[in-house]
């Protein structure tokens, strides 16, 4: 009998290690695809190199055109009222991180594309009312109120220590923002604005330079990671507070070498990130796991040894590995939902 | 004349110097015994004593025979002086080899209780007659027992000194027990005293210069003396190579303690190597720049700063690179001395990877850097210590000698009111050994539209360095970059004329150059192929991780390159969130560090400092590139090894 369950244990383990995410389908060849919803309503997609098409409702429209060897990106949110393109008019003969890109916005579903300005990285805020947009050059982060430009602001951050930095930044309300940043120490640090005041609150504040700060908003509450970029300095830490009162508390600690790269699904009490899976073994493995904020309950999500990315795509999880994308949680056959005609 | 000192000897004689010291002590105070430098205090005192007695019952002038020289012995009380008075590494020497007793005393290597040895007392073993012999006789006259002690006096004076220590071999182990024979064989070697005189000699110079600096009511007498010493060690250093005096030092110095001469060289640590030259400076001097935050230092601060390197990992995160914006923070030191000790990238330069905006320039100007030979045709020789101006004269090498410069896309442009029309020339950002330098082009433009001194010659600067309230920037002409709204390749330029903003000069164009083909038709305008025309190397396909392997056991000077997305290359730096987002970036791969499953690849991105690789795995590079390849045109998998 013992020897029966042996053998049914091992294969329970070997079909468990056996078991992988669905790959995500899509009728579109996969990396032209820059946004399709979870309802297969709206699909973006790039069309040869230079055009961002729109495919709804059995049609197509061309809603940006640019030069041959253009990349474009698709920025959404769950809120689902306007998206965020960003155009790299040279993204084969110009490899660069510093090069400000175009950026546009356009409503959700829609096609008129109006330009925000220039920048390296961009995002949308409160209910898609606001987007933020970095410039490396500058420094700067511009708040940009997509109904009323009267409310725009901007904060200059003092990083001049890694001239690739792109902050991570929230807006909690309109009135005040996190980000990060870095000091001439090579610090990093998460710090709260006021607009109103104008002033900088440190929330949090790394000791080492070969810390990083990662951070996200799951509704009300912050969570901030404390992650070592050194793989002969393992450190991993995982803090939470409720937003109104900044008191931070312990989520997850170990000496492992997490990469990080919180995400915060806006529905569901877990924050996600990269999770070092090495453990005594030489090689380095890394797969998604999530923590409940509530429990601190730690699951391991992914068994593939190579995920070092967590994707969001209108509330679905994607998983980069290998060059395709599998699905985490959502829908994974988008070929029958996506109502553009297939190629 | 015999001598010999077993090591029974050797402690014999101590005992017996200790015995009588405890009897004299005991004499004095019974039951207390004395220190070591109290013994050896009362010992000098006896001696001096009885060299006065002897000198006064012989007389200097007596002289002594060859034949009574040979049948004498070293005076006891003078040898157990030596004895105490002596490093025991050098005693040592005299063990097997009566002749480097002689040798000693001519190197002044070996001591007597009154401090240097200027005569000799010997006693003629027959009737005990006592002489005492000068320093000068006395080798004169071992010569006939131990010949050759003149002929290498000769090879190792000063007139000799660089020819004689270029001739000889200086074998370094690269095992421990291979250390030990080294150290065995040096120890048989006659030349030996004469080769530990050079640390000893430098030692007592460095020491005469400090007394120099520092003391200051020193008597006439003692300050010649000490320019003396400090000349002879001066002379020394002149005919003689950093390598050779440092490998002395660890020998002499490990000729005990073996292991004092062996660690430096069975070091495994990069910067151990460099110091001790087996590596290239390069690889250590630009940190130092860094450090040090100057250009300009010497060896003895290259060394000092190595051994800080070594013993404090934490600099290498980013004090040994600022100032020339590259990503940080990079690696610590030992994880970049591991990735370092098996890279093959040839990199005597620095560039500044934030300062090129479009950072396949970066991978391009290594690649060439790397494979360019020394006297590569059409190479550009850049005047200014500027890392961004190395980048553009690399690339400006290439296409002139691919003759393509009529694709060059930088230009300057202005209205020439005797063509009466708009001018455009081509120029190469910086200042190079060119007609077309940037300097000399903007010079012969600002001729043409206004006065301008002959020898008038523009200089290129950073916005942060012209400082317009120095004398120096109120006249002449110079062409500033503006790095604080630097948002293309390259920078945008201000140029100042006394003072007075030039307007009417435009720079047209910025560096974009595709580092593979995008489409078949311009295949031949591609970094890739501009690099394989002009250095005439090869790029093979890297399909995956054994191929990788092959090519760098088959190919010893190979590099591998390539392109990939840089969230994949580097997550940890670079978080993606949105699908299909993708950051090309290209690299370069030159060695392979680890065990049989724990192999890392040494790895710089474009963004990286040249000097601090970092250690990465196979499969962020495999991710990187598969992802690219499915979003490039012609769907290229773009890792390659060049040789």
């Amino acid at each position: 009998m013992a020897l029966f369950n042996l053998i049914i244990l091992f294969l329970n383990v070997s079909v468990f290690a056996q078991q992988k995410l669905p790959e995500l389908m899509t009728k579109q060849a996969l990396q032209n695809i820059r946004l399709i919803t979870k309802d297969g309503k709206f699909t973006y997609y790039q069309r040869g190199s230079k055009s961002l098409l729109l495919s709804s409702n059995y049609s197509v429209k061309e809603i940006l055109t640019s030069d041959q060897g253009s990349h474009f990106d698709v920025i959404s949110t769950l809120s689902r009222k306007r998206i965020l393109v960003i155009l790299d008019k040279n993204f084969h003969k110009k490899h660069s991180i510093t090069q400000p890109r175009e950026i546009y916005w356009a409503p959700f579903g829609g096609e008129k594309m109006t330009k925000l300005g220039m920048g390296n990285a961009a995002n949308l805020h409160l209910n898609d009312e606001w987007a933020s947009v970095y410039s490396i050059i500058d420094r700067t982060i511009k708040f940009i109120n997509l109904s009323n430009s009267d409310l725009d602001f901007s904060i200059k951050l003092s990083n001049r220590f890694n001239p690739f930095f792109i902050p991570q930044i929230e807006m909690i309300n309109e009135d005040r923002v996190l980000y990060t940043d870095i000091n001439k120490d090579g610090l990093y640090g998460l710090l709260s604005y006021n607009r109103t005041t104008k002033r900088n609150k440190l929330i949090y504040k790394v000791d080492e330079p070969y810390f990083k700060i990662d951070f996200c908003l799951n509704k009300n509450d912050l969570i901030i990671g404390h992650f070592s970029y050194d793989s002969s300095q393992k450190y991993s830490q995982i803090l939470h507070s409720d937003i109104s009162k900044v008191d931070l508390k312990e989520l997850y600690l170990s000496t492992s070498n997490d990469i990080g790269n919180l995400f915060c699904p806006q529905d569901e009490n877990l924050v996600y990130f990269v999770k070092d899976t090495s453990g005594k073994r030489k090689r380095f493995t890394s797969d998604i796991f999530s923590l409940d904020i509530k429990s601190k309950e730690l699951k391991q999500q992914t068994k593939m040894n190579t995920v070092s990315q967590i994707i969001n795509m209108d509330g679905m999880i994607l998983v980069p590995s290998k060059g395709k994308y599998y699905v985490l949680r959502g829908n994974s056959k988008l070929n029958t939902l996506d109502q553009l005609k297939g190629n | 004349m015999t001598l010999r000192l077993s090591w029974q000897s050797l402690c014999f004689r101590l005992c017996l110097l200790f015995l009588f010291a405890q009897h004299a002590a005991f004499a004095e105070t019974p039951g207390v015994i004395d220190s070591l430098q109290k013994i050896m205090d009362e010992q000098k005192n006896l001696f001096i004593k009885k060299r006065d007695d002897l000198r006064s019952s012989i007389g200097l002038s007596t002289p002594i025979t060859q034949e009574q020289f040979d049948q004498s012995i070293i005076h006891p009380d003078f040898l157990a002086g030596v004895i105490l008075n002596s490093a025991p590494r050098y005693l040592y020497l005299v063990n097997d080899n009566i002749c480097n007793f002689a040798a000693l005393v001519e190197n002044s290597l070996i001591k007597s209780a009154t401090g240097a040895i200027d005569e000799i007392p010997v006693l003629v073993k027959s009737n005990k007659r006592p002489f005492l012999i000068p320093k000068d006789e006395y080798i004169k006259l071992s010569e006939k027992k131990c010949p050759g002690l003149k002929r290498k006096a000769e090879l190792f004076s000063a007139q000799n000194l660089r020819a004689t220590l270029n001739s000889i071999k200086y074998p370094e182990p690269t095992s421990t027990n291979e250390c030990h024979r080294i150290v065995d064989d040096w120890k048989d070697n006659s030349f030996l005293p004469y080769l530990c005189r050079i640390p000893n000699q430098l030692t007592k110079g460095r020491n005469a210069k400090y007394i120099l600096d520092k003391k200051k009511n020193l008597s006439l007498r003692e300050r010649r003396e000490l320019r003396r010493i400090k000349l002879l060690a001066d002379n020394i250093n002149e005919r003689s190579t950093f390598k050779q005096r440092q490998y002395l030092n660890f020998l002499c110095d490990g000729l005990l303690n073996k292991e004092r001469f062996c660690k430096p060289f069975l070091a495994s640590d990069v910067w151990t190597k460099i110091i001790n030259k087996n590596l290239p400076d390069y690889l250590l001097k630009y940190k130092c720049h860094s450090l040090y935050g100057r250009n300009n230092i010497t060896e003895a601060q290259l060394r000092t700063c190595g051994l800080k390197i070594k013993t404090e990992p934490e600099l290498c995160y980013w004090k040994t690179s600022r100032g020339f914006s590259s990503l940080l923070p990079a690696n610590n030191c030992e994880k970049v001395s591991d990735a370092l000790a098996e890279s093959r990238l040839k990199a005597d330069y620095n560039d500044c990877p934030g300062i090129i905006m479009n950072n396949s320039l970066n991978n391009i100007h290594r690649i060439y850097s790397h494979f360019k030979k020394e006297n590569q045709s059409g190479q550009l020789v850049v005047n200014s210590s500027d890392c961004s101006a190395q980048t553009y004269a690399s690339l400006a090498s290439l296409y002139l000698s691919n003759k393509i410069e009529d694709r060059w896309p930088l230009n300057v442009c202005y209205f020439d009111r005797i063509e009466d029309d708009r001018v455009c020339r081509m120029y190469i950002p910086g200042e190079q050994n060119s007609p077309y330098s940037e300097n000399k082009v903007v010079t012969e433009i600002l001729k043409r539209l206004m006065p301008l001194p002959t020898n008038s010659l523009c200089k290129v600067i950073d916005s942060n360095k012209f400082n317009p309230a120095l004398l120096e920037y109120k006249i002449g002409c110079y062409i500033i970059r503006d790095l604080k709204n630097c948002n293309q390749s390259p920078c945008p330029r201000k140029i100042v004329v006394k003072e007075k903003e030039v307007k009417g000069i435009e720079y047209i164009g910025s560096m974009e150059q595709n580092y593979i083909p995008s489409t078949y038709a311009k295949k031949r305008y591609a970094g890739i192929h501009i690099l394989e025309e002009s250095l005439k190397i090869k790029n093979k396909t890297i399909n995956n991780f054994t191929e990788l392997m092959v090519f760098f056991n088959q190919k010893e000077k190979g590099i591998i390159h390539g392109i990939g997305c840089i969230e994949d290359l580097l997550p940890e730096f670079f978080q993606s969130k949105i699908i299909n987002a993708c950051r090309p970036m290209s690299f370069i791969i030159d060695g392979i560090v680890g065990g049989l499953d724990d192999k890392k690849l040494v790895f710089r991105a474009a963004i990286d400092h040249v000097h601090s690789p970092r250690l990465m795995n196979w499969q962020n590079i495999f991710n990187a590139v598969s992802r690219y390849k499915e979003m490039h045109p012609l769907k290229s998998w773009t890792l390659y090894g060049a040789f």
